[in-house]
């Protein structure tokens, strides 16, 4: 199957904008008898690779781009093209190589690229075909298996199976056939037909008649089907029900802390404790909050207690709510790295459907939407994934930001998926909605967020979370954010990460070190890392 | 001199890269760089670094740009730049400009404008010590060249 000689004569096709860079990977791959072919123009790239898919085995990203962002480059070509693709990128920071994989990415290289390193890429090559060999061997054995089941699901299973396979096969033997690109249009109109049969129900001969497009082969649909459900299976589902649970315990109450205490254990911030009296001065900024894990308690009187007292609308006295300010800070923090770990899950969904790139266009063109309402979570699902990458905002001063910027990011939201979203939370408590400039004694939709963190994964928290915000925002609550605002706090929080303080240390002490060495710009260069200590 | 120079060139040379490696200015990728010259590409390292020059002065008159607009909001274009500049120091071997520009790119997610300036400052500092020694570099290589063709 390999052909004779491999990995020499590797197709390798490679795009990105630092000349030195693909000069240099360009000699590498030669001195390793590969075949390279190298476009610098990312947008290039894309139309070469769907026209020519056959005559590379693999793709290089560089995603330090210019022109377009990298990571979407990256994602478009991984859904699109059946080939492996690599990123390359300057850095190795935790958010940029999960981004990566999460996009559809086999390998995360950093440059310098070590010669080793680049020589090895035939193994993805191979992978990737071993893989594709076992799934066919899978649901070739799965068929065999369908004897122990029961006649109905048999049926089901059969039938849902054989749609699959074939469409396996098909797209293995067409593997060099270009592939049905699923717009954010057309998988729409796939949402549409799959949710009118039923999930369990769809089948694509039938989700083939209700789309009803032209060109499009039942063999496309049921793929697009496998893949669908797969990401389902993962996330939605449990999501679902956690999320019906939950509503349906908040059903009778009526005040939101009283009915909360129960069920919560503020599992935002588990694993931290802190006495009731914290002072605000020892609030810590590592982007935990600290709070006792029984803060919903209904006669609390702890700093988080600003839920409540926004309730009431009455600040118990300045200097609480002052804490409460602090400690609503931290909790945004809790909350901005909660969201980014979310966000970069959900990416799985989004890599599956284009419901992300449909959000994106929706928003830009002034909440025209040309979706038709989707089911309540893919929707709220995805769009809590693309607006979190917006949300990691922290504010040096005390102001409730994050449910504000939420609110904000809400409101470019189209209305009909927030129509949608409500028939998740219908059941739970319309939760009052928060201001950014009152955020001494405001009315608290953070209460909401609150409220739905039991026994529930940090993820899982935060797609709640955020369904009810909607769910409170669908029901005409307004909200008014600058952008600019959330420009600026977007900025301020990429500075908090403290993952750049060890970076920062590592170049002070080399530039130290060289410095002494170099002796005649010794005395005037050193106090130029005055900066970098002082940050240190 | 140019007969029986060959070789006090070439030590010249292996001091000068002796000291560069032991000051950070180059590191081992700077050998895999000169590794990559062969038959069939006789100047790749000076074909490479010379795109090196060009690109990185582009690069550092953007950001100079960039920032001496006091109201300077852009930083994510600064950061940009600085990756680009970052990935092509790396790739050649310029592990001190590579760090200078991970310290300043640090202080432009923290929008430091008087932090940024100050690493512009090193960065074009440092950046300048880079060239004039690469420089230096070139001109004993040629002239050992010279020397060992002529003798």
């Amino acid at each position: 199957m390999l052909p004779d000689g491999f990995p020499a004569g590797l197709r390798v096709f490679l795009v990105g904008e630092d000349s030195i860079v693909l000069r240099m990977l360009e000699k590498m791959l030669l001195q390793f008898a590969y075949k390279v072919t190298i476009t610098d123009c990312p947008l290039q790239a894309l139309e070469l690779l769907r026209a020519n898919i056959d005559n590379y085995d693999i793709v290089l990203i560089d995603v330090n781009l210019t022109c377009i962002d990298g990571f979407q480059l990256l994602e478009i070509v991984s859904r699109e093209i059946n080939l492996p693709v690599i990123v390359l990128s300057a850095d190795s920071d935790f958010e940029n190589v999960m981004k990566g994989i999460k996009y559809g990415a086999v390998d995360y290289l950093v440059k310098p690229v070590r010669l080793e390193e680049l020589k090895l890429i035939w193994k993805h090559v191979v992978k990737k075909s071993l893989n594709e060999k076992k799934s066919i061997n899978e649901s070739r054995s799965m068929d065999d298996n369908i004897s122990n089941l029961t006649k109905k699901s048999k049926d089901l299973v059969r039938k849902r199976d054989e749609d699959d396979d074939i469409a396996l096969k098909d797209n293995l033997a067409s593997q060099k056939r270009a592939r049905v690109s699923w717009t954010p249009e057309l998988h729409a109109k796939f949402i549409n037909a799959v949710n009118q049969l039923g999930i369990d129900k769809a089948v694509p001969i039938k989700i083939l008649d209700i789309m009803d497009i032209p060109g499009l082969t039942r063999e496309n649909v049921a793929s697009h089907l496998q893949k669908y459900r797969k990401g389902l299976q993962k996330h939605t589902i449990e999501l679902n029900q956690q999320i019906f649970d939950n509503a349906k315990t908040r059903r009778d109450s009526e005040s939101f802390p009283a009915m909360n205490i129960k069920e919560c254990n503020a599992n935002l911030y588990r694993n931290k404790s802190m006495p009731s009296s914290y002072p605000v001065g020892q609030q810590s900024y590592d982007g935990h909050a600290l709070i006792p894990q029984t803060w919903l308690s209904p006669h609390m009187r702890y700093q988080n207690n600003f839920c409540q007292q926004s309730m009431t609308g009455l600040p118990e006295n300045p200097f609480e709510t002052q804490q409460l300010g602090w400690t609503t800070e931290s909790y945004m923090m809790n909350m901005s790295t909660q969201f980014s770990g979310h966000q970069s899950i959900n990416q799985n969904l989004n890599q599956l459907d284009c419901q992300a790139q449909s959000y994106e266009n929706s928003r830009t063109s002034n909440g025209h939407n040309e979706l038709n309402p989707i089911p309540q979570l893919e929707s709220t699902i995805e769009y809590d994934a693309i607006d979190m990458s917006l949300n990691n905002d922290l504010n040096d001063n005390n102001n409730f930001d994050e449910l504000a910027t939420l609110l904000a990011l809400e409101q470019k939201q189209p209305q009909n998926s927030f129509d949608s979203g409500a028939q998740i939370s219908k059941d739970s408590v319309d939760v009052q909605s928060y201001s950014l400039e009152d955020h001494g004694g405001s009315n608290a939709s953070n209460l909401a967020i609150l409220s739905e963190f039991d026994n529930m994964d940090d993820t899982d928290e935060l797609y709640v979370a955020l369904c009810q915000i909607i769910k409170c925002h669908a029901h005409g609550d307004s909200r008014t954010q600058s952008p600019a605002h959330l420009k600026a706090r977007k900025a301020d929080s990429q500075s908090r990460r403290s993952s750049q303080s060890t970076e920062q240390i590592r170049p002070v002490v080399g530039l130290v070190i060289c410095e002494d060495l170099r002796k005649p710009n010794a005395s005037s260069c050193v106090e130029k890392f005055d900066f970098a200590c002082e940050r240190c | 001199m140019l007969g029986m120079g060959a070789g006090r060139w070439e030590e010249d040379m292996s001091r000068l890269l002796a000291l560069l490696f032991h000051q950070g200015v180059l590191d081992e990728h700077f050998m895999q760089l000169q590794q990559l010259q062969d038959e069939s590409s006789p100047n790749f390292v000076s074909e490479v670094i010379s795109i090196y020059f060009r690109e990185s002065e582009k690069l550092l008159r953007n950001i100079r740009t960039l920032l001496l607009d006091r109201e300077c909001t852009d930083y994510k274009k600064i950061g940009v730049y600085l990756n680009h500049l970052m990935g092509s120091s790396s790739s050649i071997g310029a592990n001190l400009v590579r760090n200078v520009c991970v310290a300043f790119r640090a202080a432009s997610e923290h929008c430091n404008w008087a932090g940024c300036l100050r690493s512009l400052a090193v960065l074009e500092h440092e950046y300048c010590y880079l060239k004039n020694k690469l420089h230096e570099l070139f001109q004993v290589y040629y002239i050992q060249t010279i020397c060992m063709h002529s003798s």
